[in-house]
């Protein structure tokens, strides 16, 4: 038997079909580890515990969701990831996946993602992840993202939660601890996506996106993010007082953060941004000027995941020693 | 590198119009993606079926919650 001609739609014959790697590429498997990883820190820091199996699910569930999210941003942002160095290899721009199957893998895993989080941990997990889902898909990607220089501002609340449903995972509840992992990404996130902004900055021109060097200069972006960077990094120490953080906290949180300050302090002195983007595509592609800024987002990651890793080995790996502030949790 | 062999010779089809090998491209790769949908199918009921059994053995008191 033979399989008929109209089985097929004409176009998507000649298009390159999509396969696996691409619905993975679809997901932002980068931006999915760093949430899993500060998930799991928000999970083993909590002061409690479900079924190991149960949290695995609960974890997986949360990548899920990451994922459908990034999947669910790659749909509607297909026109101006196309115009972009960085984005126009991601796999709806190359028509390897078409914006509906994106908007439909999106929303199924989407869905998938908060039924396995509501039955392996809880409501209130369940209901953060779903609400991240939401902030992250339709009021940063939709509403902001085109419209404001803010856009990374608020729309950082999508990548906080993480921590926050783990520790809701663990708990049933958000207590202060949690809100301050929440703060801490949410601060983090300006310094981090403006220093990319900065030597990127043509990109998002040409896309029409209103980053803040776009719309408001590369001098007044070196400025907040130096001022983003004064609050974050004394911000970033207060898991010590709560008695969240220990002794290995103290010394990731207070070292971490005054090379954080050194490395802000210089590109707000640089001229980073000043010239426009780097001619290539890559993320980590920079032009000689732009150096400092380049640098500051690559060791924002570091500087992030030290923080988190340093909760994962006081509270997974038994490395707590209390300072003495604050109740120990 | 050792010379194409006969075996490899016969997995050309040459006797295919470029579409016609675009046609087997397009569904061979459609079908490796509906086994991958059937496989997350079986994974997310295995997941919820994991979820079950954990369930019932921690509310019958065979472990603390």
């Amino acid at each position: 038997m033979t399989t008929p001609v109209s089985s097929a739609p004409a176009d998507a014959v000649t298009a390159a079909p999509a396969e696996w790697g691409d619905y993975l590429a679809l997901m932002k498997p980068r931006v999915m580890t760093l949430v899993v990883f500060t998930a799991f820190a928000g999970y083993v820091a909590a002061p409690g515990s479900i079924h190991p199996v149960m949290a695995a699910i609960a974890i997986f569930a949360l990548a899920l969701g990451a994922g459908a999210a990034g999947a669910l941003n790659m749909a509607y942002d297909a026109d101006i990831d196309a115009r972009m160095r960085r984005t126009r290899k991601r796999p709806v721009p190359q028509g390897k996946v078409s914006v509906s199957d994106a908007y439909g893998f999106g929303i199924v895993g989407a869905a998938l993602s908060v039924i396995l989080m509501a039955l392996s941990a809880n409501y209130v997990a369940a209901g953060l992840l779903a609400f991240s889902i939401f902030f992250y898909a339709v009021i940063y990607t939709m509403g902001l993202k085109r419209r404001t220089p803010q856009n990374i501002v608020i729309g950082g609340a999508a990548g906080a939660f993480p921590p926050m449903i783990g520790w809701a995972a663990a708990t049933g509840s958000v207590s202060l601890d949690a809100v301050i992992l929440f703060a801490i990404i949410f601060l983090w996130t300006p310094p981090h996506s403006w220093a990319l902004a900065l030597y990127k900055s043509g990109d998002y021109a040409d896309a029409g996106v209103p980053m803040m060097p776009v719309a408001k200069g590369a001098a007044r972006t070196r400025l907040e993010i130096l001022i983003y960077s004064l609050i974050l990094v004394p911000f970033a120490v207060a898991p010590v007082f709560t008695g969240l953080g220990g002794a290995l906290y103290a010394v990731a949180s207070v070292g971490g953060g005054a090379l954080f300050l050194i490395m802000a302090v210089r590109v707000w002195q640089s001229k980073a941004g000043e010239a426009g983007s780097a001619e290539e595509g890559a993320l980590y592609a920079v032009r000689k000027g732009d150096r400092h800024a380049r640098d500051l987002f690559a060791y924002s990651i570091g500087y992030l995941a030290l923080l988190f890793a340093a909760l994962i080995a006081e509270h997974g790996l038994g490395a707590h020693v209390a300072l003495g502030f604050g109740g120990a949790s | 590198m050792s010379e194409p062999t006969v075996q490899d010779a016969s997995k050309t089809t040459p006797d295919l119009t470029p579409e016609e090998q675009a046609r087997r491209a397009f569904e061979k790769a459609r079908d490796r993606r509906n086994k991958m949908i059937a496989l997350g199918l079986v994974a997310f009921a295995v997941l919820i079926f994991t979820i079950t059994a954990i369930r019932l053995y921690q509310n019958t008191g065979g472990a603390a919650g």
